[in-house]
């Protein structure tokens, strides 16, 4: 099926590589590359989900390559394209918007060469030298750069912030609008406050089976989802076998944190259109789902669960059947969702930052953003990774692209996720068996793992390299992807109705600046 | 009673777990803690907390604010929230992150900024407990209670 | 210093614990460590583990691979102090000496425990003084 998509697409089969059960791998001409993604994206419709730069020169002879991953259901492909130091590279985001932030941190972080007239600096904007090109393999994760920051950023004068930095979150991004009356008419986005430098340490310091705890903190509402991302990578390049136990287990406790992700985001919603009863109710309920992760991995959050392989602690009988009591509890608690969709207040966001289907896809929006308007894509359904093939769930969609559908989305989610769980619970897989494989590091292999994190598609790349340590690390958060469609939902709309609008798209930032952007959305 | 609520590029977690910790210390004290300021806007706060491994990002935020309100800030009692903020945590040594509260402060008065902290609590935990949040909040106000009286 | 954990946080995944009685110093634990937060160190005649609560993030992957089920995980959670000096652990072993020539070797007296058979008490020797003996046998056989 996708040999055949490749042919129609012109791409030579002989460069054509299958390096997993569903990942393909082509090694493409510099200048073939436009061609195949616009058939593959915009012609066949296949899903774009990102794309990196790769300084190759420890691998092999001195080298830079381009990796971009298209996807669509049932398998990941891979696309390479090899270039000299100093080669100008391709790039696709003129017919992509999609590709438009990956490929301009790729020039940034690698300092590649290119045709494009680009802003001094994409990623790193905080003054630092064109010299600082972090992920060179000659620059070291423990350079020391505050003395070189100047920290001066540019703003516009006519763009208003909208307080203080983030309406909901206590974290630090700048959203800019310009409204001319009551009407949005531009929107600014400047990011990078929490850039850590993930991948670089990742790369570096760390072995490959000590990265899973690193990807836990990328993030900390869906810190899991990325563990087993990254886990699943390294699995799908070495050729691992997880143990069924291990699966059931992953599968339960990312179920677990949607339900805290989805929990908190809508208590949030509820608070900013001023309902209060409901807010603290679904705090309430959020609180149950926290005890529940405590009861079985020991921390309310981080739960230090994933390894490559498998997991690190069985789960007993005794906590599987304390979690089935919260859970009855939880059900009972949860039937505030139905007051919350049925409120006036939430009613008055129909029609409110639409997201029309089309610019949805082009513009690469993931998970329930997507999902509201219209795009049946869920990675759970679509690449099953983890125990999702034998469990029943359905995928809600919606068509309206409003605020209100991409809220009341996350609700059925809710339910759904709870429907997963009591049917995890009940197995007995989960208390016998084995815990992890043991597995053989080998370099130079590559594997994507994908999950469906609360808020949509997260691809982890993996290179691996020599010493049991990893080559090159990617991580695309879901928001990186989410983030591209402010300006389509915000213009047009009063700024009195922003917050909410960006709080329906559920930006989770500390996921999205691991590495650092600041770009007209 | 000002307050001030600084997050240094954390992940979220710790500031999760605050909000938690906060509204259980606020049933136990049975008074409303005041909004905070996420952005420094005062010479003067009572009470500052602290999460996240001090990001240049952040550190650039952060002089931005001085710059605007003078070089001389007064942030009162300072309680430094989890393992990022205390130590640097996981990413103790990379190049985008100071490394935790003590060497933000250096990077600060390296740049002539004068911060004074009345006193400093370290609170560990990857992420911090509610439990230890709210103990350690009723305590501070209980040794203080100028800081309990301008509650309401 | 410790608080002692709630009842509601039984099941809570604490500090590694480390107890100094069962340490061979071999310094697993701080290759493990993905934060860097343990240090072992030989120093004079005493092996010092060097625990960094402040970095630490509570993953317990240290207990996982000890090898002498020295490190365990602990029940209190978290550790509440007004200096960011007060927040490390210091524990001191001491350093088994070589039976041969006196001299200090890597791991620390705790080792005894774990040697079962004494022709593997009559190896343990230095680096050193295996290297010396061997240069003895070698010389015997030249000679003959």
């Amino acid at each position: 099926m996708v040999i055949k998509i490749l042919e129609e697409c012109e791409v030579d089969p002989q460069n054509v590589s299958k390096i997993g059960p569903d990942t393909f791998l082509i090694d493409l001409d510099k200048r073939q590359l436009r061609d195949v993604i616009k058939c593959l994206v915009l012609d066949k419709g296949l899903h774009f989900s990102t794309c990196l730069g790769v300084d190759y020169s420890g691998l092999r002879q001195g080298s830079m390559a381009l990796i971009y991953v298209v996807t669509r259901p049932s398998s990941k492909i891979i696309i390479r394209v090899t270039l000299n130091e100093n080669e100008s590279i391709p790039y696709v985001h003129d017919i992509l918007p999609a590709a438009e932030w990956c490929e301009l941190e790729a020039m940034d972080l690698l300092g590649l060469k290119t045709s494009l007239p680009v802003e001094d600096r994409f990623i790193l904007h905080w003054g630092l030298p064109s010299k600082v090109q972090p992920l060179r393999k000659e620059f070291k994760h423990n350079t020391r750069l505050s003395n070189m920051v100047s920290c001066r950023v540019s703003k516009p004068e006519d763009f208003v912030e909208v307080d203080p930095h983030h309406p909901f979150f206590y974290e630090h991004e700048d959203f800019l609008i310009k409204a001319i009356g009551n009407r949005i008419v531009d929107v600014l986005y400047i990011g990078s406050y929490i850039n850590r430098g993930i991948e670089k340490v990742g790369e570096s310091r760390l072995k490959m089976e000590q990265v899973p705890f690193i990807a836990e903190r990328i993030c900390g509402i869906c810190g899991f989802t990325h563990s087993t991302a990254y886990c699943q990578a390294v699995e799908s390049a070495l050729d691992i076998d997880v143990p069924e136990r291990a699966r059931f287990e992953r599968t339960l406790m990312l179920e677990l944190e949607r339900l805290e992700s989805h929990l908190l985001l809508l208590a949030l919603i509820a608070y900013s259109v001023g309902l209060r009863d409901i807010f603290l109710g679904l705090l309430r309920s959020r609180e149950i789902v926290m005890n529940a992760c405590d009861i079985l991995v020991g921390n309310r959050k981080m739960y230090g669960l994933n390894v490559i392989g498998g997991v690190r602690y069985g789960f007993e009988t005794r906590q599987i059947r304390d979690v089935k009591e919260l859970i009855k509890k939880l059900k009972t608690s949860l039937k505030i969702l139905d007051a919350l969709k049925e409120s006036q207040e939430l009613r008055k966001l129909k029609d409110v930052g639409v997201l029309p289907k089309e610019s949805a896809h082009k513009l690469g929006a993931v998970g329930p953003v997507a999902r509201a308007s219209g795009i049946d894509y869920d990675v759970r359904r679509d690449l099953p990774y983890a125990a999702y093939e034998e469990v029943d769930f359905d995928v809600p969609i919606m068509d309206q692209g409003d605020t209100y559908s991409r809220i009341v989305i996350r609700c059925e989610e809710v339910i759904q996720s709870v429907r997963i769980i009591e049917q995890v619970l009940n197995r007995d897989v989960l208390t016998k068996g084995d815990l992890r494989t043991e597995y053989y590091p080998a370099p130079g292999k590559i594997g994507v793992g994908m999950t469906e994190a609360p808020r949509g598609e997260n691809v982890h790349l993996v290179i691996t390299g020599h010493d049991s340590r990893l080559y090159r690390w990617k991580v695309r958060a879901p928001t990186y992807a989410n983030l591209a469609v402010l300006r389509a939902v915000l213009v047009g709309e009063s700024p009195r109705d922003a917050p909410v609008i960006i709080a329906s798209l559920d930006p989770c930032l500390s996921c999205t600046d691991r590495l650092v952007m600041v770009r007209r959305t | 009673m000002r307050m001030l609520y600084l997050n240094l590029g954390g992940c979220n977690g710790c500031d999760i777990e605050l909000l938690a910790g906060v509204v259980r210390a606020m049933e136990k004290l049975g008074r409303e803690l005041p909004h905070p300021d996420h952005s420094v806007k005062s010479e003067r706060y009572d009470l500052t907390l602290v999460t996240g491994p001090g990001t240049l990002g952040n550190l650039c935020r952060i002089i931005r604010d001085l710059e605007r309100i003078g070089k001389e800030v007064d942030l009162g009692h300072v309680v430094v929230l989890g393992s990022c903020a205390c130590g640097g945590g996981i990413w103790y040594d990379s190049y985008m992150v100071c490394g935790g509260w003590d060497l933000f402060l250096k990077e600060l008065s390296s740049r002539g900024f004068r911060i004074r902290c009345r006193s400093t609590i370290y609170v560990t935990g990857c992420p911090v407990r509610p439990e230890d949040v709210e103990k350690v909040l009723v305590q501070l106000l209980h040794n203080y209670p100028n800081l309990i009286s301008s509650l309401r | 210093m410790y608080r002692q954990a709630s009842d509601g946080e039984k099941n809570m995944r604490g500090y590694p614990r480390h107890d100094p009685d069962k340490c061979i110093g071999c310094g697993a634990c701080s290759n493990v460590c993905p934060t860097d937060s343990i240090t072992v160190r030989v120093s004079g005649d005493r092996i010092e583990w060097i625990h960094n609560v402040a970095r630490c993030i509570r993953c317990c992957f240290c207990v996982d691979h000890c090898p002498t089920g020295a490190l365990s995980v602990g029940e209190e959670y978290s550790m509440i102090a007004d200096s960011i000096d007060k927040l490390y652990i210091l524990h001191t072993i001491d350093v088994e000496k070589c039976p041969k020539c006196g001299r200090t070797m890597t791991y620390s007296v705790n080792v005894e425990k774990h040697v079962a058979s004494r022709t593997e008490k009559a190896s343990m020797s230095c680096e050193r003084c295996k290297i010396e003996s061997l240069l003895r046998v070698v010389e015997k056989v030249r000679r003959v």
